[in-house]
Formats: C-alpha cells, sequence, structure tokens
C-alpha cells in the first residue's frame, strides 16, 4: 500500500525555498544593502553559534528541562481532565468555560506575576506552561473520546465490557491521533513559554540568553539564539512525530 | 425447551408504542429470522434482548433464565462489521475473550486457532482497513461467535455487502451454523435473505400484536437447485408478502 504523505514531510521544494532566503539574506549582507550592526549576515550568525555554542548549550539544556517539565505536567492533567469531563457532564459544564478563559488571559501579562508568587527559579517557568498547553491537550482528548462511534460502545457493552474497559479498549486508542496532534502544538508551545518565562525574569536558559545579547546589540548572536529555539523545537515536533508512528501503526500503510 | 423466549415485550419511546405485547421463541440450532420493514423496532428489539435496553414490560429468557437488562450472554452483530480500526484482525477476534478477563497472550492464541480454522491466517496482522467488505463481515461474525455461541443475534449485518459478496457470505454462515450448532436469531428487511437463511421467518409489521406467526421454511425445499429460481421459493415470499400488507 502506499504510504501517505504528512503535510509536514520535508521535500526538495520547501529545501529549495530555504536555500534561497539564505542566499538573498547573504547576498544582501554581502553588497551592503543593509548595515551590518542591523542584520547580521548568515555567516556571522553561523560564526557567533560557534563561538558561543558552550555557553547556547547551556542555557538550553535549563529550556528544555524546563519545557519537558512543563510539557508533561501540562499533557498529564489535560488528558486527567478530559477524562472526568468525558465521564461527568457536570464536570464539563463547570469547566470547560473556565478553560476558555485561560485561554484569553495573555502569557506576557501573567509570567511577571508568576515571578512574584514563584521566585526566579524554575517553578513559574513549569506553571506558565501548563497553563498554555493544558487547554489545547483537554479539548482535543475530549474531542477524541466523544468522537468514538456510539455503535461501537453499544457493541462492548453488550459483551458485558465496563466502562474502565470500553475507555481503555476503544476510547482511547481512538484518541490517539487526537492526542499527538495536540502533542505538536504542546510541543512548541512550551519551547516559546519556557523562553518567554525567562525572558521576564530569571537569572539562567535561552530567554535570559536573548535579553542579554539584545541589550549588547549583538544581534548575530541574537538570531544564533533564535534558530536554536526554532531547531529545538523542530527537533521536539520529530520526537513526537516518531513516536506517533510506532505507537498507531494502523496509520502506518 | 427453546433457547430463546421472548414474552410479551413492550417497548415505547417518547409515548410513541414501538414494540407492542411480542412474544417469540427460538430452538436450539434454528436460524429465525424476523423480517419487517424499517422502523417498526426490529433494533429495538435486539437491543432488549441483548440486555442493553429496558422494556416496559415483558420477559427474556435464554435456556430458562431471565436476561433481562443483563448485556453479556448473547452475541450482537450490526451491519457495521465494527471492527476496531487500531486493532489487528487478531485482536479484535479476541476482544470478546479480554472483556471476560482472559489473559491477553491465551485470547491471542484462542482467536489465532480461530482464525487458522476458518482459513483466515494470513490476515491474522492485517488491520481491518485493509481487507475488504466481506472480509471483514467475516471477521467481525468470527468475533461474535467467539464471545458466546449460545444464541447469536445478527442485525442486518449483510446489508451492506454486494449482492455476489452477499451470497456468497450467506452460505459461508449457513455452513458454519451448521458446522458450529449455533442458534441465530436475524433481523432483515430482505424477504429473500430470510427465505434462504432460516428455518423459520416472523413477520413484524408495526406495534400490532395479531399474526405475529412465523411462516416455516421447508429445509428439504432448499435442496433442489436454484431454490432461489423455484416455485416453492416464490410461495414463501409470496406468502411474507401477503402477511406484510394484511
Amino acid at each position: 500500500m502506499k504510504r501517505k504523505r504528512r503535510s509536514t514531510n520535508i521535500n526538495a521544494y520547501s529545501i529549495l525555498s530555504v536555500v534561497l532566503v539564505i542566499v538573498i539574506w547573504q547576498s544582501a549582507s554581502f553588497f551592503k544593502l543593509v548595515p551590518d550592526f542591523m542584520l547580521p549576515s548568515p555567516l556571522q550568525v553561523v560564526e557567533a553559534f560557534i563561538s558561543d555554542f558552550h555557553l547556547l548549550m547551556f542555557h538550553a539544556k535549563i529550556t528544555l528541562v524546563e519545557a519537558v517539565m512543563g510539557l508533561v505536567s501540562g499533557v498529564s492533567l489535560g488528558i486527567v481532565a478530559a477524562i472526568f469531563m468525558d465521564h461527568f457532564k457536570n464536570v464539563k459544564d463547570a469547566l470547560y468555560p473556565v478553560l476558555v478563559l485561560t485561554q484569553t488571559v495573555p502569557t506576557v501579562a501573567i509570567a511577571p506575576l508568576l515571578t512574584i508568587w514563584f521566585g526566579f527559579g524554575i517553578m513559574p517557568k513549569v506553571v506558565l506552561i501548563v497553563i498554555t498547553i493544558f487547554f489545547p491537550v483537554s479539548v482535543a482528548m475530549l474531542n477524541g473520546f466523544s468522537s468514538v462511534d456510539a455503535d461501537e460502545i453499544r457493541l462492548l457493552r453488550s459483551m458485558g465490557a465496563n466502562q474502565f474497559q470500553i475507555f481503555t479498549q476503544i476510547k482511547l486508542p481512538a484518541s490517539l491521533g487526537d492526542f499527538f496532534s495536540a502533542l505538536r502544538i504542546a510541543v512548541t508551545y512550551a519551547v516559546i513559554g519556557a523562553v518567554i518565562s525567562e525572558w521576564l525574569g530569571g537569572f539562567v536558559g535561552l530567554g535570559v540568553y536573548m535579553t542579554r545579547v539584545r541589550k549588547s546589540y549583538d544581534f548575530d548572536k541574537m538570531f544564533a539564539v533564535i534558530f536554536l529555539i526554532s531547531i529545538i523545537s523542530l527537533l521536539l515536533v520529530a520526537v513526537v512525530n516518531v513516536i506517533e508512528k510506532y505507537s498507531m501503526p494502523w496509520k502506518r500503510d | 425447551m427453546p433457547k430463546l423466549v421472548v414474552e410479551h415485550i413492550s417497548k415505547s419511546f417518547e409515548y410513541k408504542k414501538i414494540l407492542n405485547d411480542l412474544s417469540f421463541y427460538v430452538d436450539e440450532h434454528e436460524i429465525v429470522s424476523i423480517v419487517g420493514p424499517s422502523g417498526v423496532g426490529k433494533s429495538t428489539l435486539f437491543n432488549i434482548i441483548a440486555g442493553l435496553l429496558d422494556p416496559i414490560q415483558g420477559e427474556v429468557y435464554l435456556d430458562g433464565e431471565s436476561i433481562l437488562n443483563r448485556p453479556g450472554n448473547v452475541s450482537y452483530m450490526l451491519q457495521k462489521d465494527l471492527l476496531l480500526p487500531y486493532k489487528t484482525v487478531e485482536q479484535n477476534v479476541a476482544l470478546p475473550l479480554l472483556l471476560k478477563g482472559c489473559k491477553k497472550k491465551q485470547a491471542l492464541i484462542q482467536a489465532g486457532e480461530l482464525l487458522k480454522d476458518f482459513g483466515f491466517e494470513m490476515v491474522r496482522k492485517s488491520y481491518p482497513d485493509e481487507l475488504s467488505g466481506g472480509m471483514r463481515q467475516r471477521i467481525a461474525l468470527l468475533r461474535t461467535y467467539l464471545f458466546s455461541a449460545n444464541l447469536i443475534l445478527l442485525d442486518e449485518p449483510f446489508s451492506a455487502l454486494d449482492t455476489f459478496t452477499k451470497s456468497e457470505i450467506q452460505s459461508w454462515y449457513l455452513k458454519i451454523h451448521r458446522n458450529l450448532g449455533l442458534t441465530t436469531l436475524f433481523i432483515t428487511h430482505d424477504i429473500d435473505e430470510a427465505i434462504k437463511l432460516s428455518d423459520r421467518v416472523y413477520v413484524l409489521k408495526g406495534s400490532q400484536v395479531d399474526s405475529f406467526d412465523s411462516i416455516e421454511i421447508d429445509n428439504e425445499s432448499k435442496k433442489v437447485d436454484n431454490f432461489l429460481l423455484s416455485a416453492a421459493f416464490l410461495d414463501y415470499k409470496k406468502q411474507i408478502i401477503n402477511s406484510l400488507e394484511k
């Protein structure tokens, strides 16, 4: 059978367009169309990346730890909330509006508050990530749980299945697709959430590094860290894709 | 003693009476069909027998014991094969055993043996999406059988299949029904199918009680070549259509 191509797959055209952008950017710097201090050339960015490599890795490690901790707790909380909302309609009625409300609060506004409440350590970062990814995960899971065919549930009930068996045999596997879609979003949110949170209050992490280089007008380093953050997000999404492929073998062919 | 006895079942939805004082029976090793137009409550009746719905009044006995509101006693299969897309054929067939609390390994072995007996070994590790409609329906039947061979309820199981597949799978079902000594209660709106498969046919018209009698199909008459074109077949068909129009 033919393998389905996912839209996130890398193909020749996408590589070509990226290369093209870099070539244009490099030549713009080369022909002095923009001054170096305003926009460093790609080569300068690479040089900055190499010279600051150890420092970048040190900060990246911290950001990554925060992101993963926030991701794990946010995703688990989101799933637990979805299970409760799926099982008890009252819980859903009570919780759903609150969930929507948390999404309307701008992250930038609550991050400083979290710093005041939880200090400059890892805690406010994790809390911020949990707040941002809780909603997409729980809504996607709830959607997945309720999209199960009612006849499938009836069939299992006719076979004498209890609620727990119906959950593990049908609802959980049926909502895996939704889960991974939500996880892909959550992963990118987690990295960005960690960076923003560090930016707005902290001593270590890529967000802190970013504010430092910005204040000293080291735009080559600024771009280096921006690319590093993108690369981290992309790698995490790739990890999710691989896990998805292996945990949903029925979608493989 | 009959295998299944349904006594004076009534059911209504929002003041609309669907089933009214319905009684019938199925003997062991029989295939009994219930024929009727859509919306007369055939599926409601099945849900009651399967223990998924509560009737207003009446009783359902399986082997002399009441199975009202007690799911898990009879096997149940719908028009949709309802094979779970995220499980392999083998895991799908093993599902009823797992639900009964059987160990996973043991369940898979038993399912594997059943698939082998029926010559479906090559699709054991396939996912339902990779199979044809007829194949899926057969696998679903095996799953139904593995749940319980006691009484099998089939709710228009073949109506989504094309004519050729349908006739092939009907013969297949007759064969396994005989070989495994099953008892089947069959719902269909296809009169030809009912005559072809059943020992007796009940005609369900609506919520009236009168004339819920079965029409016996003589199994001897089925032995002639081209039974579906024979005069005997047409006689049965006329009889069923007449009682539907009465």
